[in-house]
Protein backbone atom coordinates (compact mmCIF):
# COMPACT_ATOMS: atom_id res chain seq x y z
CA UNK A 1 0.00 0.00 0.00
CA UNK A 2 1.56 3.06 -1.22
CA UNK A 3 1.50 6.80 0.75
CA UNK A 4 -1.44 8.15 -1.26
CA UNK A 5 -3.68 4.90 -0.35
CA UNK A 6 -2.62 4.86 3.33
CA UNK A 7 -3.95 8.50 3.27
CA UNK A 8 -7.12 8.01 1.26
CA UNK A 9 -7.40 4.73 3.14
CA UNK A 10 -7.88 7.17 6.04
CA UNK A 11 -9.99 9.42 4.42
CA UNK A 12 -12.47 6.53 4.00
CA UNK A 13 -12.35 5.38 7.71
CA UNK A 14 -13.18 9.13 8.56
CA UNK A 15 -15.75 9.35 6.37
CA UNK A 16 -17.03 6.11 7.11
CA UNK A 17 -17.37 6.79 10.56
CA UNK A 18 -19.30 10.80 9.89
CA UNK A 19 -21.42 8.89 7.90
CA UNK A 20 -22.37 6.39 10.49
CA UNK A 21 -22.81 9.20 12.98
CA UNK A 22 -24.36 11.74 10.47
CA UNK A 23 -26.49 10.04 7.98
CA UNK A 24 -29.25 8.03 10.30
CA UNK A 25 -30.49 11.13 12.13
CA UNK A 26 -31.05 12.41 8.78
CA UNK A 27 -33.06 9.22 7.89
CA UNK A 28 -34.95 9.35 11.23
CA UNK A 29 -35.49 12.98 11.04
CA UNK A 30 -37.26 12.34 7.07
CA UNK A 31 -39.37 9.13 8.29
CA UNK A 32 -40.02 9.41 12.06
CA UNK A 33 -43.25 9.98 12.85
CA UNK A 34 -44.50 11.46 16.64
CA UNK A 35 -45.24 8.81 18.89
CA UNK A 36 -46.38 9.50 22.47
CA UNK A 37 -48.13 7.42 25.48
CA UNK A 38 -50.96 8.01 27.10
CA UNK A 39 -51.50 9.52 30.35
CA UNK A 40 -52.75 6.48 33.34
CA UNK A 41 -53.78 7.04 36.27
CA UNK A 42 -55.61 5.07 39.15
CA UNK A 43 -59.06 5.51 39.49
CA UNK A 44 -59.78 5.60 43.52
CA UNK A 45 -63.52 5.25 42.80
CA UNK A 46 -63.50 2.58 39.57
CA UNK A 47 -60.85 0.94 41.39
CA UNK A 48 -58.71 0.07 38.05
CA UNK A 49 -55.91 2.35 36.22
CA UNK A 50 -57.59 4.27 33.01
CA UNK A 51 -55.96 5.91 29.95
CA UNK A 52 -56.37 9.88 30.12
CA UNK A 53 -56.30 11.89 26.57
CA UNK A 54 -56.36 15.16 27.38
CA UNK A 55 -56.59 15.96 23.83
CA UNK A 56 -59.61 14.52 23.65
CA UNK A 57 -62.28 16.80 24.99
CA UNK A 58 -65.07 14.80 24.89
CA UNK A 59 -64.55 11.67 26.10
CA UNK A 60 -60.96 11.74 27.99
CA UNK A 61 -61.18 9.08 30.03
CA UNK A 62 -60.86 5.61 28.89
CA UNK A 63 -60.96 2.50 31.00
CA UNK A 64 -58.98 -0.97 31.00
CA UNK A 65 -62.31 -2.38 29.17
CA UNK A 66 -62.46 0.32 26.86
CA UNK A 67 -65.54 1.97 28.35
CA UNK A 68 -65.23 5.96 27.34
CA UNK A 69 -66.17 8.39 30.07
CA UNK A 70 -67.10 12.22 29.35
CA UNK A 71 -65.80 14.92 31.62
CA UNK A 72 -68.23 15.61 34.17
CA UNK A 73 -67.62 11.41 34.93
CA UNK A 74 -63.79 11.39 34.86
CA UNK A 75 -63.65 14.51 37.44
CA UNK A 76 -66.12 12.36 39.71
CA UNK A 77 -64.18 9.24 39.04
CA UNK A 78 -61.21 10.88 39.65
CA UNK A 79 -61.81 13.05 42.64
CA UNK A 80 -58.31 12.86 43.90
CA UNK A 81 -56.89 13.49 40.73
CA UNK A 82 -59.43 16.52 39.68
CA UNK A 83 -59.66 18.10 43.40
CA UNK A 84 -59.27 21.34 42.37
CA UNK A 85 -62.15 21.25 39.60
CA UNK A 86 -64.67 19.30 41.99
CA UNK A 87 -63.77 22.18 44.60
CA UNK A 88 -64.41 25.05 42.17
CA UNK A 89 -67.88 23.37 40.95
CA UNK A 90 -68.39 22.61 44.98
CA UNK A 91 -69.00 18.74 44.40
CA UNK A 92 -65.94 17.25 45.89
CA UNK A 93 -66.99 15.05 48.53
CA UNK A 94 -65.98 15.39 52.49
CA UNK A 95 -64.81 12.50 52.90
CA UNK A 96 -64.02 9.09 50.94
CA UNK A 97 -63.05 6.05 52.52
CA UNK A 98 -64.23 7.24 56.05
CA UNK A 99 -61.53 9.60 55.29
CA UNK A 100 -61.81 13.64 55.61
CA UNK A 101 -61.15 15.26 52.42
CA UNK A 102 -59.67 18.70 52.52
CA UNK A 103 -57.60 20.38 50.10
CA UNK A 104 -54.67 20.48 52.51
CA UNK A 105 -55.19 17.02 53.56
CA UNK A 106 -54.99 16.38 49.66
CA UNK A 107 -52.04 18.24 49.12
CA UNK A 108 -50.24 16.94 51.96
CA UNK A 109 -50.11 13.42 50.90
CA UNK A 110 -49.81 13.95 47.16
CA UNK A 111 -46.51 12.69 45.32
CA UNK A 112 -45.20 13.69 42.21
CA UNK A 113 -41.52 12.25 41.49
CA UNK A 114 -39.95 11.50 38.42
CA UNK A 115 -36.37 9.37 37.68
CA UNK A 116 -35.02 10.06 34.26
CA UNK A 117 -31.53 8.11 33.17
CA UNK A 118 -29.84 11.12 33.07
CA UNK A 119 -30.30 12.44 36.45
CA UNK A 120 -27.54 9.44 37.46
CA UNK A 121 -25.39 10.18 33.97
CA UNK A 122 -24.49 13.13 34.58
CA UNK A 123 -21.26 14.91 35.72
CA UNK A 124 -21.21 16.07 38.97
CA UNK A 125 -18.69 18.66 40.56
CA UNK A 126 -18.62 16.70 43.73
CA UNK A 127 -19.13 19.97 45.72
CA UNK A 128 -22.37 20.40 47.96
CA UNK A 129 -24.00 22.74 49.83
CA UNK A 130 -24.99 21.83 53.48
CA UNK A 131 -27.58 23.80 54.77
CA UNK A 132 -28.77 24.27 58.56
CA UNK A 133 -31.42 22.31 58.89
CA UNK A 134 -32.91 24.04 61.81
CA UNK A 135 -32.21 27.91 61.47
CA UNK A 136 -32.78 29.93 64.24
CA UNK A 137 -34.85 32.35 61.88
CA UNK A 138 -37.13 31.61 59.39
CA UNK A 139 -36.14 30.12 55.93
CA UNK A 140 -33.31 28.40 54.67
CA UNK A 141 -30.29 30.23 53.63
CA UNK A 142 -27.57 29.07 50.85
CA UNK A 143 -24.52 28.09 52.99
CA UNK A 144 -21.21 29.99 52.75
CA UNK A 145 -19.38 27.32 51.84
CA UNK A 146 -19.20 23.57 50.62
CA UNK A 147 -18.22 20.30 51.19
CA UNK A 148 -16.57 17.37 49.81
CA UNK A 149 -16.31 13.96 50.76
CA UNK A 150 -14.10 11.93 49.24
CA UNK A 151 -11.57 10.34 51.31
CA UNK A 152 -12.06 12.90 53.76
CA UNK A 153 -14.82 15.44 54.35
CA UNK A 154 -14.05 19.05 54.15
CA UNK A 155 -15.45 22.35 54.03
CA UNK A 156 -14.38 25.27 51.80
CA UNK A 157 -15.07 28.66 51.98
CA UNK A 158 -16.74 29.65 48.78
CA UNK A 159 -15.32 33.20 48.91
CA UNK A 160 -11.66 32.55 49.79
CA UNK A 161 -11.50 28.92 48.76
CA UNK A 162 -9.88 28.17 51.45
CA UNK A 163 -10.26 24.93 54.17
CA UNK A 164 -12.28 25.52 56.97
CA UNK A 165 -10.46 22.97 58.81
CA UNK A 166 -12.14 23.45 62.16
CA UNK A 167 -15.81 22.76 60.44
CA UNK A 168 -14.14 19.79 58.63
CA UNK A 169 -12.79 18.35 61.99
CA UNK A 170 -16.01 18.40 63.47
CA UNK A 171 -17.51 16.47 61.12
CA UNK A 172 -14.94 14.12 60.00
CA UNK A 173 -14.88 13.07 63.69
CA UNK A 174 -18.33 12.74 63.99
CA UNK A 175 -18.43 10.58 60.79
CA UNK A 176 -15.58 8.15 62.11
CA UNK A 177 -17.38 8.33 65.36
CA UNK A 178 -20.42 6.72 63.27
CA UNK A 179 -18.35 3.77 61.62
CA UNK A 180 -18.29 5.98 58.21
CA UNK A 181 -15.80 4.17 55.91
CA UNK A 182 -13.92 6.09 52.86
CA UNK A 183 -13.85 6.75 50.62
CA UNK A 184 -16.97 7.89 49.71
CA UNK A 185 -18.80 6.17 46.78
CA UNK A 186 -21.47 9.27 46.42
CA UNK A 187 -23.54 11.97 48.03
CA UNK A 188 -26.79 12.72 47.40
CA UNK A 189 -29.05 15.91 48.66
CA UNK A 190 -31.02 18.83 47.92
CA UNK A 191 -29.47 22.04 48.54
CA UNK A 192 -32.47 23.84 47.21
CA UNK A 193 -33.35 26.86 49.86
CA UNK A 194 -37.22 27.20 48.06
CA UNK A 195 -37.99 24.02 50.26
CA UNK A 196 -40.23 23.38 53.35
CA UNK A 197 -37.26 21.52 55.31
CA UNK A 198 -34.01 20.11 54.83
CA UNK A 199 -32.54 16.86 55.07
CA UNK A 200 -29.40 17.29 54.24
CA UNK A 201 -27.71 14.59 52.50
CA UNK A 202 -27.58 10.51 52.25
CA UNK A 203 -23.84 9.43 51.44
CA UNK A 204 -22.56 5.70 51.04
CA UNK A 205 -19.87 4.93 52.28
CA UNK A 206 -16.58 2.56 50.61
CA UNK A 207 -18.86 -0.44 52.44
CA UNK A 208 -22.20 0.21 50.95
CA UNK A 209 -23.07 1.29 53.76
CA UNK A 210 -26.33 4.72 54.01
CA UNK A 211 -25.39 7.54 56.05
CA UNK A 212 -27.74 10.06 56.49
CA UNK A 213 -25.61 13.54 56.92
CA UNK A 214 -27.11 16.84 57.92
CA UNK A 215 -26.39 19.81 59.73
CA UNK A 216 -28.70 20.77 62.80
CA UNK A 217 -27.98 23.55 65.41
CA UNK A 218 -24.67 24.49 63.88
CA UNK A 219 -23.75 20.87 64.70
CA UNK A 220 -23.12 17.46 62.59
CA UNK A 221 -26.01 15.12 62.90
CA UNK A 222 -24.92 11.89 61.38
CA UNK A 223 -26.29 8.45 61.64
CA UNK A 224 -26.29 5.39 59.95
CA UNK A 225 -29.41 4.60 58.11
CA UNK A 226 -28.42 0.31 58.76
CA UNK A 227 -30.51 -0.40 55.39
CA UNK A 228 -27.77 -1.90 54.16
CA UNK A 229 -28.50 -4.79 56.32
CA UNK A 230 -31.11 -5.72 53.67
CA UNK A 231 -30.59 -3.40 50.89
CA UNK A 232 -27.45 -3.14 48.17
CA UNK A 233 -27.68 0.83 47.70
CA UNK A 234 -27.14 1.61 43.96
CA UNK A 235 -28.92 5.19 43.91
CA UNK A 236 -31.03 7.54 46.36
CA UNK A 237 -33.02 10.27 45.60
CA UNK A 238 -34.37 13.09 47.84
CA UNK A 239 -37.71 13.87 47.78
CA UNK A 240 -39.17 16.60 49.94
CA UNK A 241 -42.40 14.62 50.98
CA UNK A 242 -44.95 17.32 51.97
CA UNK A 243 -46.05 14.90 55.08
CA UNK A 244 -42.61 14.19 55.75
CA UNK A 245 -43.32 11.08 56.07
CA UNK A 246 -40.03 9.81 53.86
CA UNK A 247 -37.07 10.93 53.17
CA UNK A 248 -36.66 9.70 49.71
CA UNK A 249 -36.40 6.80 47.25
CA UNK A 250 -33.60 4.15 47.93
CA UNK A 251 -33.19 2.36 44.20
CA UNK A 252 -31.59 -1.19 45.10
CA UNK A 253 -28.50 -2.70 42.75
CA UNK A 254 -30.89 -5.50 41.97
CA UNK A 255 -33.30 -2.81 40.65
CA UNK A 256 -35.91 -2.81 43.99
CA UNK A 257 -37.36 0.67 44.77
CA UNK A 258 -37.79 1.49 48.33
CA UNK A 259 -39.19 4.67 50.38
CA UNK A 260 -36.81 5.55 53.38
CA UNK A 261 -39.28 6.35 56.09
CA UNK A 262 -38.67 8.12 59.43
CA UNK A 263 -40.47 6.62 62.21
CA UNK A 264 -39.90 7.73 66.22
CA UNK A 265 -36.11 8.44 64.90
CA UNK A 266 -35.60 4.94 62.93
CA UNK A 267 -34.56 4.83 59.41
CA UNK A 268 -37.62 2.14 57.77
CA UNK A 269 -37.02 1.41 54.32
CA UNK A 270 -40.65 0.13 52.49
CA UNK A 271 -40.28 -1.71 49.17
CA UNK A 272 -42.70 -0.65 46.22
CA UNK A 273 -44.91 -3.60 45.12
CA UNK A 274 -42.70 -2.76 41.59
CA UNK A 275 -41.26 -4.96 39.51
CA UNK A 276 -37.26 -4.19 38.74
CA UNK A 277 -36.25 -0.88 37.38
CA UNK A 278 -33.46 -0.45 35.52
CA UNK A 279 -32.98 3.43 36.77
CA UNK A 280 -30.04 3.27 34.33
CA UNK A 281 -32.15 2.87 30.95
CA UNK A 282 -35.76 3.12 32.22
CA UNK A 283 -37.91 6.64 33.78
CA UNK A 284 -39.90 6.64 36.55
CA UNK A 285 -43.07 8.74 37.24
CA UNK A 286 -44.95 8.61 40.97
CA UNK A 287 -47.82 10.29 41.34
CA UNK A 288 -49.51 9.39 44.76
CA UNK A 289 -52.28 10.81 46.30
CA UNK A 290 -53.76 10.24 49.93
CA UNK A 291 -55.34 6.82 48.70
CA UNK A 292 -53.23 5.46 45.70
CA UNK A 293 -50.03 5.81 44.17
CA UNK A 294 -49.85 5.61 40.19
CA UNK A 295 -46.19 4.68 38.67
CA UNK A 296 -45.29 4.85 35.41
CA UNK A 297 -42.29 2.89 34.26
CA UNK A 298 -41.16 3.82 30.59
CA UNK A 299 -38.86 1.24 29.33
CA UNK A 300 -37.16 1.75 25.75
CA UNK A 301 -40.24 -0.40 24.16
CA UNK A 302 -42.96 -0.01 26.68
CA UNK A 303 -44.97 1.59 29.14
CA UNK A 304 -45.39 -0.30 32.53
CA UNK A 305 -48.22 1.29 35.32
CA UNK A 306 -48.82 -0.24 38.76
CA UNK A 307 -51.23 1.16 41.25
CA UNK A 308 -49.98 0.80 44.52
CA UNK A 309 -51.86 1.16 48.09
CA UNK A 310 -50.56 4.55 49.39
CA UNK A 311 -50.36 2.79 52.97
CA UNK A 312 -48.57 -0.12 52.45
CA UNK A 313 -47.36 0.09 48.92
CA UNK A 314 -48.99 -3.17 47.59
CA UNK A 315 -49.76 -3.22 44.55
CA UNK A 316 -53.10 -3.64 43.59
CA UNK A 317 -53.49 -2.94 39.82
CA UNK A 318 -51.28 -2.89 36.82
CA UNK A 319 -51.40 -2.32 33.19
CA UNK A 320 -48.53 -1.89 30.20
CA UNK A 321 -48.64 -0.13 26.43
CA UNK A 322 -46.80 -1.92 24.69
CA UNK A 323 -45.23 0.41 21.54
CA UNK A 324 -45.33 -0.56 18.31
CA UNK A 325 -42.16 -0.35 16.03
CA UNK A 326 -41.79 3.36 14.69
CA UNK A 327 -41.21 3.34 10.56
CA UNK A 328 -37.48 4.25 11.91
CA UNK A 329 -37.25 1.24 13.91
CA UNK A 330 -37.82 -0.99 11.32
CA UNK A 331 -35.55 0.38 9.31
CA UNK A 332 -32.43 1.12 11.08
CA UNK A 333 -33.16 -3.20 12.23
CA UNK A 334 -32.55 -3.89 8.34
CA UNK A 335 -29.75 -0.81 7.09
CA UNK A 336 -27.70 -0.12 10.25
CA UNK A 337 -25.30 -3.15 11.15
CA UNK A 338 -24.07 -0.56 13.34
CA UNK A 339 -24.10 3.15 14.94
CA UNK A 340 -22.19 5.94 15.93
CA UNK A 341 -24.01 8.40 18.31
CA UNK A 342 -22.14 11.00 20.19
CA UNK A 343 -25.01 11.70 22.68
CA UNK A 344 -27.67 9.40 24.04
CA UNK A 345 -30.58 10.12 25.85
CA UNK A 346 -30.00 8.34 28.53
CA UNK A 347 -26.84 10.36 29.68
CA UNK A 348 -25.85 13.98 29.57
CA UNK A 349 -22.53 12.98 28.68
CA UNK A 350 -20.78 13.58 25.10
CA UNK A 351 -18.48 10.59 23.76
CA UNK A 352 -18.81 8.18 20.56
CA UNK A 353 -20.91 5.16 21.61
CA UNK A 354 -20.66 2.46 19.25
CA UNK A 355 -24.23 0.59 19.05
CA UNK A 356 -24.61 -2.69 17.60
CA UNK A 357 -27.35 -3.89 15.22
CA UNK A 358 -29.49 -6.88 15.02
CA UNK A 359 -29.49 -9.61 13.22
CA UNK A 360 -30.96 -8.37 10.14
CA UNK A 361 -28.97 -5.56 9.47
CA UNK A 362 -26.13 -7.85 10.04
CA UNK A 363 -27.62 -10.47 7.20
CA UNK A 364 -28.66 -7.61 4.91
CA UNK A 365 -25.20 -6.17 4.83
CA UNK A 366 -23.78 -9.24 4.08
CA UNK A 367 -25.79 -9.86 1.31
CA UNK A 368 -24.86 -6.43 0.05
CA UNK A 369 -21.05 -7.05 0.48
CA UNK A 370 -21.25 -10.37 -1.05
CA UNK A 371 -23.16 -9.05 -3.98
CA UNK A 372 -20.50 -6.19 -4.34
CA UNK A 373 -17.82 -8.70 -4.11
CA UNK A 374 -19.65 -10.37 -6.95
CA UNK A 375 -19.81 -7.71 -9.09
CA UNK A 376 -16.43 -6.14 -9.12
CA UNK A 377 -14.29 -9.49 -8.56
CA UNK A 378 -12.44 -8.98 -11.75
CA UNK A 379 -11.14 -5.31 -10.40
CA UNK A 380 -9.06 -7.26 -8.38
CA UNK A 381 -9.94 -9.61 -5.50
CA UNK A 382 -8.21 -7.82 -2.57
CA UNK A 383 -9.45 -4.91 -3.51
CA UNK A 384 -13.09 -6.60 -3.93
CA UNK A 385 -12.40 -8.39 -0.29
CA UNK A 386 -11.65 -5.11 1.53
CA UNK A 387 -14.75 -3.13 0.17
CA UNK A 388 -16.44 -5.60 0.61
CA UNK A 389 -15.48 -6.25 4.21
CA UNK A 390 -16.06 -2.31 4.88
CA UNK A 391 -19.69 -3.00 3.61
CA UNK A 392 -20.37 -6.10 5.62
CA UNK A 393 -19.68 -3.69 9.25
CA UNK A 394 -21.26 -0.63 7.82
CA UNK A 395 -23.90 -1.37 5.73
CA UNK A 396 -25.66 0.68 3.31
CA UNK A 397 -23.71 3.65 4.36
CA UNK A 398 -20.34 1.87 3.78
CA UNK A 399 -21.80 1.12 0.27
CA UNK A 400 -21.89 4.42 0.08
CA UNK A 401 -18.36 5.19 1.00
CA UNK A 402 -17.29 2.55 -1.28
CA UNK A 403 -18.72 4.26 -4.29
CA UNK A 404 -17.75 7.77 -3.25
CA UNK A 405 -13.75 6.72 -3.21
CA UNK A 406 -13.78 4.40 -6.56
CA UNK A 407 -9.79 4.73 -6.90
CA UNK A 408 -9.33 3.13 -3.41
CA UNK A 409 -6.85 0.44 -3.98
CA UNK B 1 12.63 66.29 81.63
CA UNK B 2 9.46 66.65 79.17
CA UNK B 3 10.23 63.49 77.37
CA UNK B 4 10.62 61.40 81.11
CA UNK B 5 6.64 63.22 81.19
CA UNK B 6 5.41 62.11 77.86
CA UNK B 7 7.24 58.28 78.67
CA UNK B 8 5.27 58.32 82.30
CA UNK B 9 2.26 58.90 80.44
CA UNK B 10 1.95 56.39 77.62
CA UNK B 11 3.07 53.84 80.22
CA UNK B 12 0.28 54.80 82.19
CA UNK B 13 -2.35 54.89 79.48
CA UNK B 14 -1.09 51.03 78.68
CA UNK B 15 -1.68 50.25 81.86
CA UNK B 16 -5.28 51.80 82.15
CA UNK B 17 -5.91 49.73 78.94
CA UNK B 18 -4.03 46.89 80.22
CA UNK B 19 -6.14 46.87 83.12
CA UNK B 20 -9.21 47.70 81.55
CA UNK B 21 -9.43 44.59 79.12
CA UNK B 22 -8.35 42.46 81.81
CA UNK B 23 -11.72 43.80 83.20
CA UNK B 24 -13.38 42.44 80.48
CA UNK B 25 -11.99 39.56 79.95
CA UNK B 26 -13.05 38.60 83.48
CA UNK B 27 -16.08 40.00 83.27
CA UNK B 28 -16.51 38.09 79.83
CA UNK B 29 -15.21 34.70 82.10
CA UNK B 30 -17.58 35.40 84.55
CA UNK B 31 -20.50 35.53 82.49
CA UNK B 32 -19.21 32.01 80.39
CA UNK B 33 -18.82 30.90 84.08
CA UNK B 34 -22.58 31.67 84.89
CA UNK B 35 -23.54 30.74 80.99
CA UNK B 36 -22.05 27.02 81.36
CA UNK B 37 -22.22 26.17 85.20
CA UNK B 38 -26.22 24.52 85.50
CA UNK B 39 -27.34 21.94 88.27
CA UNK B 40 -28.17 18.95 85.88
CA UNK B 41 -32.03 17.30 87.14
CA UNK B 42 -33.21 14.14 85.94
CA UNK B 43 -37.13 15.48 84.80
CA UNK B 44 -38.55 13.76 87.76
CA UNK B 45 -35.81 15.30 89.87
CA UNK B 46 -36.76 18.56 88.51
CA UNK B 47 -40.39 18.52 88.64
CA UNK B 48 -40.35 17.68 92.37
CA UNK B 49 -38.75 21.06 92.94
CA UNK B 50 -40.16 23.16 89.95
CA UNK B 51 -41.89 25.65 91.87
CA UNK B 52 -38.12 26.60 93.95
CA UNK B 53 -36.41 26.71 90.28
CA UNK B 54 -39.28 28.79 88.08
CA UNK B 55 -37.36 31.33 86.06
CA UNK B 56 -33.40 30.02 86.80
CA UNK B 57 -31.26 28.04 84.22
CA UNK B 58 -30.98 24.64 84.80
CA UNK B 59 -30.05 21.43 82.78
CA UNK B 60 -32.95 18.71 82.29
CA UNK B 61 -32.26 15.19 81.37
CA UNK B 62 -34.69 12.86 79.35
CA UNK B 63 -36.01 11.03 76.57
CA UNK B 64 -37.26 12.63 73.56
CA UNK B 65 -41.14 11.06 72.95
CA UNK B 66 -41.88 13.67 70.58
CA UNK B 67 -40.52 16.82 68.01
CA UNK B 68 -43.09 18.87 66.38
CA UNK B 69 -43.19 17.26 63.11
CA UNK B 70 -43.32 20.37 60.96
CA UNK B 71 -41.09 23.35 62.29
CA UNK B 72 -39.19 21.21 64.88
CA UNK B 73 -39.89 24.19 67.17
CA UNK B 74 -40.73 22.24 70.59
CA UNK B 75 -40.27 18.60 71.51
CA UNK B 76 -41.42 16.68 74.54
CA UNK B 77 -39.53 14.44 77.07
CA UNK B 78 -39.94 11.86 79.51
CA UNK B 79 -37.98 11.21 82.71
CA UNK B 80 -38.65 7.81 84.55
CA UNK B 81 -42.06 8.24 84.44
CA UNK B 82 -43.24 7.51 81.40
CA UNK B 83 -46.74 9.33 81.71
CA UNK B 84 -45.26 12.77 82.55
CA UNK B 85 -44.49 14.50 79.75
CA UNK B 86 -42.30 17.80 80.16
CA UNK B 87 -42.15 20.54 77.09
CA UNK B 88 -39.45 22.18 75.53
CA UNK B 89 -39.38 25.10 73.30
CA UNK B 90 -36.73 25.47 70.85
CA UNK B 91 -34.83 29.54 72.35
CA UNK B 92 -31.38 30.52 71.98
CA UNK B 93 -29.16 28.75 70.51
CA UNK B 94 -31.40 25.80 69.68
CA UNK B 95 -33.02 26.24 65.67
CA UNK B 96 -35.01 23.02 66.57
CA UNK B 97 -35.30 19.61 67.43
CA UNK B 98 -35.20 17.04 64.32
CA UNK B 99 -37.56 14.43 64.11
CA UNK B 100 -34.68 11.86 64.53
CA UNK B 101 -34.19 12.78 67.96
CA UNK B 102 -36.76 10.52 69.04
CA UNK B 103 -36.41 8.17 71.21
CA UNK B 104 -32.06 9.47 71.99
CA UNK B 105 -31.78 10.93 75.71
CA UNK B 106 -30.61 14.93 75.71
CA UNK B 107 -29.50 16.94 78.12
CA UNK B 108 -31.08 20.24 77.87
CA UNK B 109 -29.59 23.74 79.29
CA UNK B 110 -32.07 26.14 79.70
CA UNK B 111 -34.72 28.60 81.94
CA UNK B 112 -38.00 26.68 83.95
CA UNK B 113 -41.02 28.02 82.99
CA UNK B 114 -43.95 27.85 84.78
CA UNK B 115 -47.87 28.68 83.39
CA UNK B 116 -50.15 29.05 85.92
CA UNK B 117 -53.55 27.81 85.17
CA UNK B 118 -56.32 29.83 87.18
CA UNK B 119 -58.82 28.63 89.08
CA UNK B 120 -61.41 30.86 86.87
CA UNK B 121 -60.21 29.22 83.77
CA UNK B 122 -59.96 25.66 85.39
CA UNK B 123 -63.80 25.95 86.20
CA UNK B 124 -64.40 27.29 82.84
CA UNK B 125 -62.30 24.44 81.37
CA UNK B 126 -64.60 21.84 83.34
CA UNK B 127 -67.74 23.46 82.29
CA UNK B 128 -67.01 23.46 78.75
CA UNK B 129 -66.04 19.41 78.49
CA UNK B 130 -68.88 19.01 80.97
CA UNK B 131 -71.66 20.41 78.38
CA UNK B 132 -69.26 17.91 75.46
CA UNK B 133 -70.09 14.99 77.62
CA UNK B 134 -72.23 12.29 76.25
CA UNK B 135 -71.45 9.47 78.07
CA UNK B 136 -69.70 7.74 74.71
CA UNK B 137 -65.95 9.61 74.58
CA UNK B 138 -63.23 8.21 77.11
CA UNK B 139 -61.10 11.50 76.22
CA UNK B 140 -63.85 13.21 78.30
CA UNK B 141 -63.91 10.96 81.13
CA UNK B 142 -59.61 11.30 81.27
CA UNK B 143 -60.32 15.31 80.70
CA UNK B 144 -62.33 15.71 83.91
CA UNK B 145 -60.01 13.51 85.92
CA UNK B 146 -57.41 15.71 84.68
CA UNK B 147 -59.44 18.85 86.02
CA UNK B 148 -60.22 17.06 89.25
CA UNK B 149 -56.56 15.72 90.09
CA UNK B 150 -55.75 19.74 89.40
CA UNK B 151 -58.60 20.83 91.80
CA UNK B 152 -57.59 18.21 94.67
CA UNK B 153 -54.12 19.44 94.00
CA UNK B 154 -55.05 23.04 94.26
CA UNK B 155 -57.37 22.34 97.73
CA UNK B 156 -54.50 20.20 99.05
CA UNK B 157 -52.03 23.04 98.88
CA UNK B 158 -54.04 25.63 99.90
CA UNK B 159 -53.34 27.85 95.88
CA UNK B 160 -56.14 29.30 93.58
CA UNK B 161 -54.11 28.09 90.67
CA UNK B 162 -52.19 24.91 89.55
CA UNK B 163 -48.98 25.54 87.97
CA UNK B 164 -47.47 23.60 84.56
CA UNK B 165 -43.98 24.03 83.71
CA UNK B 166 -41.98 23.60 80.18
CA UNK B 167 -38.66 24.96 79.24
CA UNK B 168 -37.54 27.58 77.35
CA UNK B 169 -34.07 25.54 76.10
CA UNK B 170 -31.42 27.37 75.01
CA UNK B 171 -28.61 24.66 74.23
CA UNK B 172 -28.45 20.34 74.22
CA UNK B 173 -26.68 17.78 74.08
CA UNK B 174 -27.32 14.38 72.85
CA UNK B 175 -26.27 11.80 76.00
CA UNK B 176 -24.18 8.99 74.34
CA UNK B 177 -23.97 5.61 76.22
CA UNK B 178 -20.91 4.13 74.86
Amino acid sequence: MNHSNRLLMVVIIFATALSLWAVPPLIKMAIASPSSYPFVYYSSLLEELCEIDHQDRDYPMTDKSGRRYSVAQFDSLMPLFNYRQLMSNGTMPDSMRGVEITPSILRVNQVVFTHRPTDIHTPSLGLYGLLESMPLRVGLKSPKDLFRIEDRIEFIDATTNKIDHTKSDIFANMLSKRGYTYPSQWAIGDANTRKAYDEGYFSLDANGELFHIKMVNSRPYIRNTEVAKGINVKHFAMYPAADRRFYGFIFSVEGDVYILEGRDGEYIPLKLDLPNVNIDIDELLIMGNLFYWTVTITKPEREEYYALNAATLDLVDKYQIVQSKSLWSQVSDIILPIGISMSSPDSDYIYPRITLGGVKAWIVSSIIAAIFLLLNRKKGLKESVLKSGIITFTGIIGLIVVKLFPNFK
Amino acid sequence: MKRTIFALAITLVMISCGSRQTKKESASQETKTELTATTTYTLDALLEGAAELVDKRVTVVGSITHTCKHSGRRCFIVGEDPNTTFRVEAKGEIGGFNRELIGSELAITGTLRERRLTKEYIKQHEEQVREKEDGSAESCGAEINNILAMKEWMKKNNKDYFSTYYMDGESFNVVENE
